[in-house]
């Protein structure tokens, strides 16, 4: 036996397996389920320090503004609706004259400790971008029944996208679910879920109680048809889209 | 290169590496094989010039071990993952000995370059439902007459029920083709494992 083929062999195999776009897009979308803990994680840590200059401001606007606004020099009304921030209740802490004064050496020290946070943001922003790009080019229509996101987060479980077309409806229905589920199991409760990532599918988070089982059920049949369709090569967006909206008029 | 039999000192194991001329210490904890000869199996029939087929060999710690005690055999290591694979074709290109092969254990039969070849010993670590239908399968196509099997069974892959019935029902069905020389149980290192050493019939 010569090593030498069989060495050939399998750095051929590997990098066919590791370069298909579907372990690309698990290995990029696992960064980005992860990031957003470690990015809470230090903005509380930067609000140890910030808390006594802006009291209450993060009730009142999301991490990234807040970062942006102790990027300013001064802080005025017209700086503020430079950024896009027209919540008149960041006006009034701003000047209820309760916040205290810190030296110059630690405005800096803050300064750079919100641009870090920024940073962060941008990666995990540019990251997600970068996965929903190749998800869309490769499974157009798997991508349109169910939303880019909850396709990306569908192959993370999965784990691959040979192993998600093998799956039954039922259980791409549950997708997500597996720790209530088999919690059901265990207790003998009959209440058992009903869906699992697909609760935030666009069609479904706005319906009764009563709808919300049907639709999922239902659109987890045509999720499988779809993944089908994207191995195999056809495109069948337009007949699952009349499908899905003539079914939910009813 | 690093060629040099196993030590044994104080208790432990090592292999000596001769490049750098340093113990390498084997740990227990992460090698069934070490597991067990720290258990106290008295035979292993992994010999200098033996060839062996490793079934599950990951990023192939214990083969790196094994290479050292095989110095003129080769071992072929087998793994589905191309992910681990990745890091033991590294340490394939280290070791003259080591052979990969990326690959379904199950299938073995569809690997056109294994074909007519005969081993040694073969080395099952695959944790699956079907562990010694594995076994059983790459013994009748690989296994020379009178050749030897290691098998780590991992009765928690088969099922939660209680481990001695496992054990037994496997027994049961290795006895057909196999005659079984030792087996041993590796508690404080591997929780529910139990290894099995035997001869073919």
């Amino acid at each position: 036996m010569d090593k030498k083929l069989f060495l050939e062999k399998t750095i051929k195999d590997l990098k066919v397996e590791l370069e298909s776009p579907d372990q690309r897009i698990i290995a990029l979308y696992q960064i980005v389920d992860k990031l957003p803990k470690n990015i809470n994680e230090l903005f509380e840590q930067l609000r140890v320090v910030t808390d006594t200059i802006y009291p209450n401001l993060e009730k009142e606007i999301n991490v990234k503004d807040y970062c942006k606004i102790l990027l300013l020099e001064k802080v005025t009304i017209e700086e503020l609706k430079k950024i896009g921030i027209t919540n008149t209740k960041v006006i009034e802490i701003i000047d209820s004259g309760v916040s205290i004064t810190l030296e110059e050496k630690e405005k800096k020290l803050i300064k750079n400790f919100a641009e870090n946070i920024l940073e962060l943001i941008k990666i995990k922003e540019e990251l997600e971008n970068q996965a929903h790009t190749i998800a869309e080019k490769t499974y157009p229509t798997f991508c349109s029944v169910t939303g880019t996101k909850i396709a990306c987060q569908m192959l993370v479980i999965a784990g691959s996208i040979s192993r998600l077309s093998r799956m039954p409806s039922s259980t791409i229905q549950l997708l997500g679910a597996e720790k209530s589920l088999f919690k059901s199991i265990k207790m003998g409760n009959k209440k058992t879920p009903k869906y699992g990532l697909l609760f935030n599918h666009s069609l479904i988070i706005n319906k009764t109680k009563k709808d919300k089982g049907r639709i999922a059920r239902f659109l987890a049949g045509k999720i499988v048809i779809a993944i089908k369709a994207d191995i195999s090569g056809k495109d069948l967006r337009k007949e699952l889209s009349e499908k899905i909206s003539k079914k939910i008029k009813e | 290169m690093s060629i040099k039999n196993l030590i044994r000192a104080d208790g432990n194991f090592y292999t000596l590496d001769l490049n750098t001329k340093e113990k390498r210490l084997w740990e227990p904890t992460r090698s069934k094989v070490c597991a067990a000869l720290k258990k106290g199996v008295n035979f292993l029939p992994i010999k200098e010039d033996s060839i062996v087929l490793y079934l599950g060999c990951a990023e192939g710690y214990t083969c790196s071990y094994l290479s050292d005690i095989v110095e003129k055999g080769t071992i072929y290591g087998v793994d589905l993952s191309p992910h681990s694979m990745q890091k033991f074709v590294l340490l394939c290109k280290e070791r003259k000995n080591l052979v990969p092969v990326l690959f379904d254990a199950n299938k073995l039969e569809d690997y056109d370059l294994l074909k007519g070849l005969k081993v040694d010993v073969i080395v099952q670590d695959v944790a699956q439902k079907n562990q010694v239908e594995i076994l059983n399968k790459n013994a009748l196509l690989f296994l020379k007459p009178n050749g030897y099997f290691i098998l780590s069974l991992k009765t928690t892959a088969i099922s939660q029920k209680n481990t001695r019935d496992i054990i037994e029902n496997e027994i049961k069905k290795l006895e057909k083709d196999f005659e079984i020389t030792e087996k041993r149980r590796l508690d404080p290192f591997e929780k529910k494992h139990m290894i099995i050493i035997g001869k073919k019939k």
